[in-house]
């Protein structure tokens, strides 16, 4: 007998904002699409979508909510055994497994964060002239004082003129 | 904007009116070996509890930079030891930080190689520089001690620091007219601002 769950709220929203999300991979797009379809329709996983979301989660460098939709998916696949009933023993997770999800899901916020604070973040930088002589670079401050940036910069070159001038 | 904390200077010093140029020279120096200088003055908040805006910044810094050679009496009779306790959190820091603070760099300075003995004795033993008060010798430290302790070959040497420093310095008040500041008013976030843009577009003007 074929499954009738849906995808719930939590997991829709995120599958929404995966789609909007320019820099999210195919394979994680094709889920979210999956998963969306079946917020509100009885629709089932096709097999095709099935891979790619087991793929998703074997794949340790996958973000966390990129993990929650392929789960999700992957319970409303057409062949997906019906859920246990509450009677029956829930079988527990291993603690080896348990420890390898925290590890991958750690991992995996590690990455965003160091990706996102990348970007805000001067590093210790070498430039190279056309020749390939290395010149030091001279970093901004970490904060400008109540001076305009671009105000700065034109005093400072007319002063520098002037005194090349001289 | 932040640079990442192996380009970050920490700077302990006084920040009294008197030793103000002393300061600005070692910014300058950081500055121009291609280092972001960071010093409890660049914030601000009233509502941040001091010590903690200063181990939030020991902890972003690799390199500290610690002037000790205010550790004198004030006018109550009692020493001033704010730049030794500063001292002491960025040494505790690198002791039992992380993998990343234990690789932290310290620099020492105090205005005559062993007067720190007489009242800091505990920290015998590691390298204590002299500047004597004055302020090519400390931008001749710092770059010296910038350039053993990385392995960077762009650090350019001692007296063009030194060169560089004393143009800036006499086109100083000029750059603060544009702004209708006086050289003496300046404050820390406003020097190191017009500084790098001035060593920025000297840079670019020469290549």
């Amino acid at each position: 007998m074929a499954k009738q769950e849906k995808t719930s709220t939590r997991v829709a929203r995120t599958a929404s904002k995966t789609l909007a999300k320019p820099s999210a991979s195919p394979t994680v797009k094709s889920v979210a699409g999956s998963a969306l379809s079946q917020s509100r329709t009885g629709k089932a996983t096709s097999s095709k979508v099935a891979t790619r979301a087991s793929s998703v989660l074997r794949d340790t460098e996958s973000g966390s909510a990129a993990r929650s939709m392929a789960g999700s998916v992957l319970t409303q696949r057409r062949d997906a055994k019906t859920a246990p009933s509450k009677s029956s023993p829930k079988p527990k997770p291993s603690r080896s497994a348990k420890k390898a999800g925290k590890k991958a899901v750690k991992k995996a916020v590690k990455k965003e964060e160091s990706v996102a604070g990348a970007a805000l973040t001067q590093h210790v930088a070498t430039r190279r002239t056309a020749d390939g002589k290395p010149v030091r670079v001279v970093l901004t401050p970490y904060r400008g004082g109540s001076l305009r940036r671009d105000r700065v910069e034109s005093v400072v070159s007319t002063v520098l003129a002037r005194h090349k001038k001289k | 904007m932040k640079a990442s904390y192996a380009a970050s200077v920490f700077i302990n010093c006084p920040f009294d009116r008197g030793y103000r140029p002393m300061l600005f020279a070692a910014a300058f120096a950081i500055l121009d070996c291609g280092y972001q200088p960071r010093c409890a003055q660049e914030e601000e908040d009233g509502g941040d509890v001091r010590v903690e805006k200063i181990k939030r910044m020991i902890q972003d810094c690799k390199f500290g930079l610690h002037d000790i050679s205010e550790t004198e009496l004030g006018d109550n009779g009692l020493p001033r030891f704010n730049m030794p306790f500063e001292l002491g959190l960025f040494l505790g820091a690198r002791h039992f930080g992380d993998h990343s603070q234990k690789g932290k760099v310290t620099l020492i300075v105090d205005r005559a190689q062993y007067r720190y003995q007489a009242f800091l004795s505990d920290i015998a033993g590691q390298d204590i520089r002299s500047h004597g008060g004055n302020v090519d010798t400390l931008i001749t430290v710092v770059r010296n001690w910038l350039s053993t302790a990385t392995k960077r070959k762009t650090i350019p040497g001692a007296a063009v620091i030194r060169q560089r420093h004393a143009d800036f310095t006499v086109q100083l008040p000029e750059l603060c007219a544009g702004f209708q500041l006086q050289p003496v008013d300046l404050l820390f976030n406003e020097y190191t601002q017009i500084a790098a843009s001035w060593l920025r577009l000297r840079d670019q003007a020469a290549t």
